[in-house]
């Protein structure tokens, strides 16, 4: 492993950063990223166990069975139900539910019903004006005129209102079909959901014993009493890691806590 | 009553969210559904839960039903008369058939 912070270059299997002000969770991202230099180390790596417990500091917080399932997974541990899970996370990749947004449509039927009713009361408007005038004897042609453009444009607004009401039904017809998709799509999410957690607690429990043993070394506690970085650090020991663990937690002094991890060790 | 049914999981969560944080404008809850009150709060909620969620939440606006105003006599005499029926395992097509009653195919072309 070679590591590139705090001015200097330090190469080994337990490289010692205390008291420098690297940042834990900045070492782990530069562990976990093939492409970032400071820290250079053989492949393989960090895995999804690394991003769980590969970075150990006093302020973290850790899902539990998560971790625990994490830690099986990197022994190449299966869970019973992966190959259904498998197949109903390809069933979702293969759906490809359409949109069902008619804003615009809905709008478009609003807006021409509101200029239908304007236009009717202006034409009510007016045919009572022209009454009004023709009554008392005065000259309506102005009043006519306008009377017959409004009539014109409240021909013109119905018209617009039908076609936008019949492109709504349309569009709502086809917003089913989306629909049908996007249910699909949730109750398989919800399987998927269930199937996961079914895996998780399955994995979970196979190791558990196991870092429960590794505990005392570092906590009296049991494990369900023991706080999240402890039991961070004793799922790190149980994990099959590759990658460099960053540990910020002040136990051991770095070698044995690289002995204790048993992986490379950045102690900061 | 506005009808609010959601399509996916996090605009179910946000359903049941508002739910619970808005229960005078909630007439009913049923999981990935609710009806809410057709108030301008109620109409506000649902426009929320639109703008969030786009495609995965849909809208109607219900109307009590009448089946004395709505639906025909015809309809509601073989309503009545098909579950008061003697044979238990007619299906109703068959028993329609035999008595007089509207058939289901023209019953499903005709819109209240």
């Amino acid at each position: 492993m070679r590591v590139r912070a705090a001015g200097g270059e330090h190469v080994g299997p337990v490289v010692d950063l205390r008291g420098s002000d690297v940042r834990p969770q900045e070492l782990a991202a530069a562990v976990r990223d093939p492409d970032d230099d400071r820290v250079r180390c053989p492949p393989p790596e960090a895995t999804a166990v690394h991003r769980r417990v590969g970075c150990i500091r006093p302020d973290m917080t850790l899902d539990r069975q998560g971790a625990l399932a994490a830690v099986a997974r990197s022994h190449g541990t299966t869970a019973a139900v992966d190959d259904e899970l498998a197949a109903v996370e390809a069933d979702l990749e293969a759906l490809d539910a359409g949109s069902t947004d008619l804003a615009a449509a809905r709008e478009r039927v609003a807006t021409a019903g509101a200029e239908r009713d304007r236009l009717r009361e202006r034409v009510a408007t007016l045919r009572g004006e022209i009454r009004a005038r023709r009554e008392a004897g005065l000259d309506a042609t102005d009043a006519a005129d306008d009377l017959s453009d409004a009539a014109r444009r409240l021909s013109e607004a119905t018209t617009e209102r039908q076609a936008a009401i019949q492109a709504l039904d349309r569009a709502r017809a086809n917003a089913r079909n989306a629909y049908d998709d996007r249910e699909r799509r949730l109750r398989l999410e919800d399987r998927a959901a269930n199937l996961r957690r079914t895996a998780r607690t399955e994995l979970a429990d196979a190791v558990r014993q196991d870092v429960s043993d590794a505990l005392p070394t570092v906590s009296d506690r049991p494990l369900a009493e023991t706080s999240d970085p402890l039991v961070a650090l004793a799922a790190a020991r149980i994990a099959k890691l590759h990658a460099p663990v960053v540990v910020a937690v002040d136990l051991f002094g770095p070698e044995a806590t690289a002995g204790y991890v048993r992986a490379p060790t950045v102690r900061l | 009553m506005l009808l609010v049914v959601t399509y996916s999981r996090p605009a179910r969560r946000s359903l049941r969210n508002i739910c619970r944080g808005h229960e005078e404008s909630i007439v009913r809850r049923f999981g990935r559904a609710a009806l809410l009150r057709a108030t301008e709060h109620g109409a506000f909620l649902a426009c929320r839960l639109r703008e969030k969620y786009p495609d995965d939440v849909q809208v109607e606006r219900t109307r009590p039903f009448n089946e004395f105003a709505d639906a025909s006599e015809d309809v509601r005499a073989a309503a009545s008369a098909y579950e008061s029926r003697e044979a238990k395992h007619t299906p109703y097509a068959k028993f329609a058939a035999g008595a007089d009653h509207p058939d289901p195919a023209e019953l499903r072309d005709q819109d209240l």
